[in-house]
This record gives structure tokens, sequence and C-alpha cells, in this order.
């Protein structure tokens, strides 16, 4: 039970950094974020549905158009929430980007109806067994594809031409345009690959959990919980914290109950918060005095 | 908002039940009154204070449930139970501040968020208690017609008690630490505390409406607690017009009616929901009330006592706090060092500041005279060595068990208060951090308002002397630079420092500006004023109006002493002063 | 080498009005100053010279080119590059990665050699960044902030360089020294406009001077007679140099 325990808040875990990873995207080039992440997580889903089973598309056709779906609607959430006020510095990317989320759900509603549906796939068929626990080739392959990625965001970040200059957005987006560095571009690719990220871990989880139009507000919560306790600008910081976390739900939720689950999951996010403010591996933001 | 539109208002709530009997009138606008209640004290936190709160179902939900477990299980009164509703409520609401308030912007948000979840949970699970899922049915309902008046009573009583709070010490406080906690700070209050009670008051609002709304519906379970209400909330404050008293009720006005009119589009009701949040964010920035209403009238009243005593308290105090000078410095710095990232900022800094007469610290860049200055604010603490103010060790204290110790500064960049008004910023300076009981501000107790009365006459005196009257009762904001700062000296000197810190008070001055700076630190060193340490780079400043100067250079005293001394010091004009022409 | 026009601008933020139809040249590779108190609308005026802000009316053009109300990284691109007030670096990153970043505008030479060659010849020209160069830029101490975004303003290989008060809050060596730099950038060619509050080291270095006041234009000619003007030395010069050491 416990290797079965052990996996499975691996493989959460990680789709919780991965998806914590957008808003850490985001916010690292323009001090923004998407407050309704979990709800492109739950587009992704939706969306490679649409395409796998509604539409009959090869697997890997469907999560192709799923991607570029996402990153548009990425792009196009920047554009219409959160463009408009991170020029004038102003916090109601905050409720503008919640409000997408919520028309979004909706919209789901509407379209895929308000049931939950399993989502086929070849590595959710046969368990594999060892020593005893079974456990689908799926929750093996999401942890792999999570760290990679994060891994790969990570390097770009600090080690690539372009990723500091989403760094010097972040910083100070009007000295940053005085460099010449095409500031609306730069938020937008953020997001958009923010929204990648997000379907990515759609499609990854869709197997795994059940596919429903509400499924996008609790991950979306306990990833952007994940995100500060792991430290907002600490992409490593958020990988600890998503793997850690995962673990910590899928351990409560196999000895006590799935209604704990939340309750101690949360109230451990701020017992954390309250000990390290920033995040685990967060920095406090200077003040300037 | 107009007495006018007030009475309006009024009116139309006060005279519903005799136009209709329909209960289900009633009920809409009952829920209205609920909805203000939690949006004024939502206000306080978010529109006074500056803070966030996604989770503030979570004191709805303690409030309901306190109220009915109270009523049903344990038999007392509603009104009982809503009092005790509303003070466990705020107990919660202030521990989770202490916990909410270390951090700001997202993290703040999260922890919220992770309150109202984990008290959406605990209503789930703990079954013996709350009724599970189910929730608790059978509370004692009193009679609708009746309780339309109590629950409209409460919203009046609510929005009268934030207006009381905006005009109190504490209104001002939260204001002020919502525009520049450090400067807060400096005049001695803690913005963690300011902030914490802001947070246990808009609980506390929250838990009162949430104990009439239990008693309202008859029952209560989770689904009526979730995110989504805490949203709301919000969304109806911001909507409605957060820092301003009458804001939350065109909030929920707006958010109450509107669904009503739309059921026939229910399943659409999500995606109305949305877009009309995003319309309010594109459109009314400042909501409904901001822009309907220009920016600093209405919610400033005048106080019109005009009692022709002069500043008899404020020359007493005076009296008490002046030094009898002695040899004894007020303030001796000894061998501070102060390292960032490695770099030597401060390194055995030894100086020592007479009570009276005006100490300057010039040097080069980097030299580290802004970071003692921040270190004997207590805005950074020294690795080593000590500071002690009249004997008293002050290394490691908070900036603001600093300042009330007499020590006040100033900014590099003037931090004023841009939310208040000009006497109000000063204001703050003058009562500091004795803010009195927050409750006494929220009823507008008479002494409350007798100290009031004696506040704003010392903050106009003070701002008649520096030549500031005309713009006294406009946004601090609207000041040119060069007024800011005057102002922000008038705010330091209205504590009646023992100490005053200028950090490059001249910086951004036109010449004849520092001129008229130099006559005026003269005269205040002249008149009895606090000590003051001063640094500058402007030398003609410096020079003409110091007693003493120290000189730094790569964290360390290089040279101290008069000004001609200093001048003529060889090792000071090859760091600093540069070869004479 | 380009001249830049600015003619007939109105702007201001949110409803409130700071300029008022003010028009300038810098012709091409001379120093213009443009001397003011607070408040009067300097940094307004390089901030919608270099497009962070859009002027309400009135245009600007750098070498006949018009520029005006375009974005700010575009404007970048073309060779006007603001040193702003505050200097604006880039805190969490380190000198030499805020000066790389600064030559991300060029237009020409953007291969690594001439970077670095033009990095070399910046550090020369301001030592001081030379210890710092992988250390946080955020470390330095507000002199050599300055000096590192005048540096970096630099890298862009500007036809035309703004400074916005970069004396300010400098001691009297460093200020110095940043006008020394400055005089020396005139004579490779570089046009600039220069804006202060020191007037008289401003008005010594530059060529030609404007006095704006309250957000117009109120005195404008050679600086060495501008320097004579009464109203000026009164105002702006103060007591004038009681002694030889510089404001």
């Amino acid at each position: 039970m416990i290797v079965q325990l052990l996996v499975t808040g691996i493989a959460l875990g990680s789709m919780y950094g991965l998806v914590a990873l957008g808003y850490h995207i985001t916010w690292v080039t323009s001090r923004t974020m998407n407050f309704s992440q979990g709800h492109a997580v739950m587009a992704g889903a939706v969306v490679a549905f649409a395409f796998y089973v509604g539409l009959g598309w090869p697997l890997w056709a469907a999560v192709l158009a799923t991607l570029v779906i996402l990153a548009a609607l990425g792009i196009g959430l920047e554009r219409v929430a959160v463009r408009p006020f991170f020029r004038v510095a102003s916090p109601a990317w905050l409720l503008s980007t919640i409000a997408c989320g919520i028309i979004a759900e909706n919209v789901a509603m509407l379209t895929f109806g308000k049931d939950a549906r399993a989502f086929p796939s070849v590595l959710t068929q046969k368990p594999i067994l060892v020593g005893g626990a079974g456990f689908y080739a799926q929750e093996l392959l999401i942890p792999v594809v999570g760290l990679l990625l994060m891994g790969g965001v990570q390097l770009f970040y600090h080690r690539t031409g372009y990723g500091k200059q989403l760094k010097a957005v972040a910083y100070n987006p009007e000295a940053a345009g005085l460099m010449g560095i095409h500031i609306p571009r730069a938020v937008m690719c953020a997001y958009g690959l923010s929204a990648l990220l997000a379907g990515i871990a759609g499609v990854l989880l869709a197997p795994v959990l059940n596919v429903a139009a509400t499924m996008g507000t609790i991950i979306g919560l306990k990833a952007f919980a994940v995100a500060i306790i792991g430290g907002l600008n600490s992409a490593p910081g958020i990988m600890v914290a998503g793997l850690g976390y995962g673990l910590v739900e899928s351990f409560v939720a196999g000895y006590l109950s799935t209604g704990a689950r939340e309750i101690i999951g949360f109230a451990l996010v701020i017992l954390v918060l309250v000990v390290r403010p920033w995040g685990l591996l967060g920095s406090r933001p200077a003040r300037r005095v | 908002m107009t007495w006018v539109a007030w009475g309006c208002l009024a009116a139309a709530a006060g005279s519903l039940p005799l136009f209709t009997a329909n209960t289900y009138y009633l009920y809409v606008a009952a829920s209205v009154g609920l909805l203000t209640i939690v949006t004024s004290g939502l206000n306080v936190l978010v529109g006074f204070t500056g803070q966030m709160s996604l989770g503030h179902a979570g004191f709805y939900a303690i409030g309901a449930y306190a109220a009915a477990v109270l009523t049903t299980r344990v038999g007392w009164s509603g009104w009982a139970a809503i009092l005790v509703a509303i003070l466990v409520a705020a107990l919660v609401g202030a521990g989770v501040a202490g916990a909410a308030l270390r951090v700001t912007g997202p993290y703040l948000a999260m922890v919220t968020i992770a309150f109202g979840i984990i008290v959406e949970g605990i209503l789930v699970e703990w079954v013996s208690v709350t009724g599970g899922p189910g929730g608790i049915f059978n509370i004692p309902k009193p009679s609708l017609h009746a309780f339309y008046w109590v629950i409209m009573g409460g919203a009046a009583v609510s929005l009268w008690l934030v207006a009381n709070l905006r005009r109190s010490a504490w209104g001002r406080a939260f204001l002020a630490v919502k525009g520049s906690d450090v400067a807060a700070e400096s005049l001695g209050l803690s913005a963690y505390y300011v902030r914490i009670m802001a947070f246990t008051v808009s609980a506390g609002f929250a838990g009162a409406a949430g104990g009439l709304f239990a008693l309202l519906n008859g029952y209560v379970s989770p689904d009526s607690f979730t995110l989504q209400t805490s949203i709301l909330f919000l969304l109806a404050l911001l909507f409605g017009g957060e820092g301003r008293v009458a804001g939350p009720v065109a909030g929920s006005i707006a958010l109450t009616l509107l669904p009503e009119f739309l059921t026939s589009l229910a399943d659409f009701r999500l995606i109305l929901y949305g877009g009309l949040l995003m319309c309010s964010i594109y459109w009314l920035p400042t909501g409904v009330v901001g822009a309907l209403t220009r920016r600093g009238d209405s919610d400033r009243d005048r106080d019109g006592d005009s009692d022709s005593d002069s500043d008899r308290d404020g020359n007493r105090d005076r009296d008490g706090d002046r030094d009898s000078g002695g040899a004894a410095p007020l303030l001796q710095v000894e061998r501070a060092s102060l390292a960032f990232g490695g770099v030597a900022a401060l390194s055995e800094v030894t100086l020592a500041v007479p009570a009276r007469g005006i100490q300057a610290v010039i040097g080069p860049n980097g030299a580290g005279k802004t970071t003692l200055l921040n270190a004997l604010s207590g805005f950074y603490v020294p690795d080593s060595g000590g500071i002690r103010l009249r004997e008293v060790p002050v290394a490691g204290r908070p900036p603001y068990a600093i300042a009330r110790l007499g020590v006040a500064r100033t900014f590099q960049t003037a931090q004023v208060f841009g939310d208040l008004s000009v006497a109000e910023n000063v204001a703050v300076g003058v009562a500091g951090p004795r803010l009195g009981s927050v409750v006494a501000a929220l009823v507008g107790a008479p002494w409350t308002r007798a100290a009031e009365a004696r506040l704003r006459r010392r903050a106009l005196a003070l701002l008649a002397e520096a030549g500031l009257t005309e713009w006294v009762e406009r946004p601090a904001d609207a000041l040119p630079a060069g007024l800011r700062r005057r102002l922000e000296i008038v705010r330091a000197l209205a504590r009646k420092p023992r100490l005053l810190l200028l950090d490059e008070p001249a910086a951004g001055l036109a010449p004849a500006e520092i001129a008229e700076l130099d006559a005026y630190l003269a005269r205040l060193r002249d008149t009895g004023g606090p000590a003051v340490v001063l640094v500058e780079h402007h030398m003609d400043l410096v020079m003409a109006v110091s007693d003493h100067i120290t000189v730094l250079d790569y964290g360390r005293v290089i040279a101290s002493g008069t000004p001609e001394a200093v001048r003529t010091n060889p090792a000071v004009i090859e760091a600093y002063l540069g070869v004479s022409e | 080498m380009s001249a830049l026009t600015v003619s007939g601008v109105t702007v201001g933020y949110g409803a409130i009005q700071v300029l008022r139809e003010v028009s300038l040249t810098v012709p091409a590779g001379q120093i213009v100053t443009i001397v003011g108190g607070n408040g009067a609308g300097k940094t307004t005026l390089l901030k919608t010279v270099a497009g962070v802000l859009r002027p309400w009316r009135g245009t600007v053009a750098v070498g006949g080119e018009a520029i005006g109300g375009r974005p700010s990284y575009w404007v970048a691109r073309r060779g006007v590059v603001l040193v702003p007030e505050g200097r604006g670096i880039f805190g969490d990153q380190t000198v030499r990665e805020n000066l790389l970043l600064g030559a991300l505008a060029r237009r020409e030479g953007r291969d690594a050699a001439s970077v670095a060659a033009d990095l070399e010849r910046n550090l020369t020209l301001f030592p001081a960044l030379r210890d710092r160069l992988d250390g946080p830029a955020g470390g330095l101490s507000g002199g050599q902030q300055q000096m590192l975004a005048l540096a970096r303003g630099l890298m862009a290989q500007p036809r035309v360089l703004l400074l916005d008060e970069p004396s300010m809050g400098l001691s009297p060596l460093f200020v110095r020294q940043i006008f020394d730099a400055i005089g020396r950038l005139r004579h490779g060619g570089l046009t600039i406009l220069l804006v202060e509050q020191m007037a008289a080291q401003a008005l010594a270095l530059a060529d030609y001077a404007y006095i704006l006041e309250r957000g117009a234009i109120t005195l404008e000619g050679p600086a060495a007679s501008v320097r004579e003007d009464p109203a000026v030395m009164h105002a702006y010069l103060g007591r004038g140099d009681r002694r030889s050491t510089p404001r």
C-alpha cells in the first residue's frame, strides 16, 4: 500500500508542480499570474477529450491540437485579462483572471456537460504489478515528464538570453522597455507557456482522474499553494513543494480520509507560511527604505 | 455620498415592507443588507488598509454556525447568539491575521484562501457539531417582517461604524499603513498590528452578518460558504468602490439584484457573473461610487470645534520631554558594523550625537550614510556593535519601537500618505501610536471626538507654521515634490521627537528652496528643536548649517569635526570633495 | 549623428497636464540642457521623447523620423536611449548581465565580439564597475548604480542619449566624474539631451540651454548667455558658487 501511495503522491505532486510552474513563469515575467490556472488544466483535459473521444482523432493529433489551443488561450487571456492592467500596474488582473476562469468553467459545463467522464488510455488499461502493488504506467510517465519540463524551464530562465530578458521585465517593466525589450511580447510568451504547461498537465492527468468541467478549481488552488510554499520566484522550490504536497495528500487520503485531505493539506500550507513566510526557497521582496 | 442620497436610500429601505407583503422581495432586500454588512467590514481591510482576503466566507460561516449551534443546541436567544458570533469570528480573525499578515500579495491571498477551504472542510467533516453536509436545521426564525428591520438596522449601523472609523485615528492609521508602511513605522505605528486590527474588525463584521444570515434562513449548510462566496464578497466591494463608505451599499445592491433579474438565464449565471466582474474591472476601476463622486470630498468631515484654547497640552508635553541638555550624548553609536551579501556597508562606525544641534553625515556614494540612518531608525539591524539612545540599547528593535523612543525621520523619496489629506498626514504624526480603543473609534465615543479636535488643532497649527495652510484639505499626493518633503518633515516633527533624522532633504530642490531649508533648520535648532542628524550631499547646505560633520567612506568614519576642519581635511578632499577649482 | 526635434508637445498623466506646447531642438552632436525646478516637467519631457508617455499633441522626431507616440522598446531600438531618473537597473541580475541587456537595443554590431569590445570601453570609462562585474547590481551604491545606468545606456550605441538628472543623489566627486564622462561623450559625436537641477554644472557643460518652468519653456539660448541671465542666476544659481567645491 505504501508503494501505491508513494507513486500516486509523486505523480499528483509532479503535476501540481508543473501547473505551479505556470504561476511562477508569469509571475517572474510580469508580477502577475493567471489565477485560474486550474481551469487551464481542465481546458486541456476537456479539449483533448473532445478531439480524442469526441472526434476520434489519433491520440498524438489530439494532444497536439490541445497544446496549440491551450497556448492560444493563454495568449488570449493575457491580451484580455492581464495586459490592460499590467500596463497601469493595477492589481485588477487577479480578479479579471478569476473572472475568465469562471466563464471558462461555465462554457465547459454547457458544452461538455456537468458529469465526469473517463478518458481512455493505453497507459491506464493494465496495471503494472510490483511487489503486490499495482499502478498504471501513466502514473509513472507523469513525474518523468513533469520533472523534465521543470528542469527545462529553469534552464531557460537563468541561462538563456531571452530568459534573462523576461526576468528584467518582471523586475522593472518600464526600464526593460527602455532597453528595447519588447514587453508585450515577453508577457504574452510567458502566458502562452504557462497555459501550455497547464494543458500538458491536463492531458497527463485526464486518464488518471476523470475529466469534468469542475475539476479545475481545486487543482488550481492546490497548485497555487504549491507555488506559494515553494516560493513564487524559485522554480526548484516549487518542484520540491509540489512533490511534498502530493505525497502528503496521498498519504493522508490513504490513512485517514479523503475529507481530511483538503483540511490537512491547506493547514500545512498555512503552517509553512507561518514558519517561512516567503516560501521554502523564496526570497522576501526587498523593502526599499 | 450626499445626505440626499443617503436619505433616499434609507427611505427606500424603510418603506419597502409598507409597499409589499411579498416575503420574497423582503428576503432579497434583507440579503442586500447582509451583504452590506460583510462588505463594510471588508472595506476596512481592503479599502482602508490595502490588504486582500479571499477567505471571508470562512468568517461568515463561523458567525452563522456559531449562531446556529447556540440557538439550536444550547437554547440561547438570537441576540446573545449573534453577539457571540461576532466575538468568535473576530477572535479567529485575529488568529488568522497573525499568520496571514506577515506576508503580502499572493502569499497573503493564499493564506486567506487556505483558511476558507479549511473552514469549509471542517463544516463538512465535523458532523457532530456542524451537522456535516446537511447542515443545521430548525434554527428559530423570527418573523421576516420583524427581522427585516433588524437586518436593515444592522446594515445602517455597519455603515455608520465604518464612517466613524474613517474619521478616527485608527482610520488614519489604516490608510497610513496602506500608503507607506515604512513611513507609518517611522511614526511609531506597528504596521503588522494595525493590519491585524483591520482584519479582526472585518472578520467581526462578517461574523455578525453570518449570525443574522443563520437566523434569517432558519438553516445553514456548507454550500453557502464556499470560495465563490468569498469572491462574491470581494467583487461586491470592488464593484461598489473600496475605500469609500458608500461603496459596499452600491456593490451589495448590484450584486444581489442582478442575479434576481437573470434567473431565467440560470445556466449562464456564471458567465454573466464573470462578465460582470470583467466589465467592472475595465470600466469602473474605482467602483460605482468612485465613478460617481470626485476624489477627496465626501468622506472627510471637517471637525468644526473652535476651541480657543491655545496648545496647552502641546506645550506641557514639550516641557516634559525636554532633555536637560547635559553632557551625555543623546545617541551613541559604538563600532556598528553591517554587511550586505559580503559587502561591508558599515564598518566599526562610532558616532555620538548630542541632545542639541545639527550633525551632518556626508560621504561619497556607497559610503553607508543611508545605511547608517536606516540602522539608527531600526530598519536595518547591525551585525555587531551597539546603538544606544540615552543609554538604552536599541539595535535590533523594530522601527516602530525606536520611533516611540523619540526618533523621527524622513526618507530619500518623500513618503507621504497619498490617501489622506495633508492635515490628516500630520495628524498621524501627532497621534503616533496613541490610537485609543478601536471600539471607541467605531462608535465615535465622545472622548474620541474631543481627542480628535485636539489632534486637528495641533496639526493645523504645525501646518500653518510651515506655510502649508492652503494645502490643508488637499490629498497629500496632490502636493508637488518640494512640498511633499516639507510635509514629511512637519509630520515627523509632530511627533515631538528628541532626534530627527533627515535623509537627503535637499535632493531634488532648487537652490532657492535649499536656502529656505537651510534657514528652516537653523531656526529649528535655535528654538529648542530636536537634535538633527542630516545626511546630505549639497555641500553648501551642510557647511552652512551643521555644528559637526562626520565623514564616511566605504562604511568607515574617515573624519569627524567642525565644518572648517572637515573641509580642509586632506583625506576628505581626496575622497569626496574633489579638487578645488 | 542625428538631431532631435520636439515640436509643440503637450502631455500629462491621467487628467493632469504637465507640459504645454513645448518645443526644442537638439542639434546633432551637441549637448543641450534643460534646467528647471521640481515639478517643472523635465522627467515628463524625457519620458515622452523616450516613448514611455504618448504625447497628447505635438511631434517628436529624430533625424527626421517621427518617433512620437511609439512605445519605448521601439524608440530604444531606433537609437534614442533614456537613462532614467532612479536609474532603472535590474537589481536581481549581475552588473555584467545588466550591461549586456543594454546591448539589446543596438542596431549594429550585435555580434559577441563587438559587444565585448564595447563592454571593455565602458568599463574603462567607469572603472568602479569593473570590480563588481559579477556581483548583484542591487548591491551597488547610488553613485555606482548611476554609473552602471549610464554605461548600460551607452551599450546600446545610441544616436541620441537622454539623461535624467544624472547628478541626483551623488556626492560632489561623483558628480564631477559623471559630468566629465558626459563631456567626453560629446567628443564622440553623441547627441545629448541633459535634464538637470544642478544648473551650474549643466550650463557649464552644455552648448545650448532651455529653462523649463511649470510645463513651459521660459527662456532659451546658448548656455553661456543663459548662465549670465539675471533671473536665471537668482533662481537657479542661488547664491552662486560660494566655495570652489563643486555642488
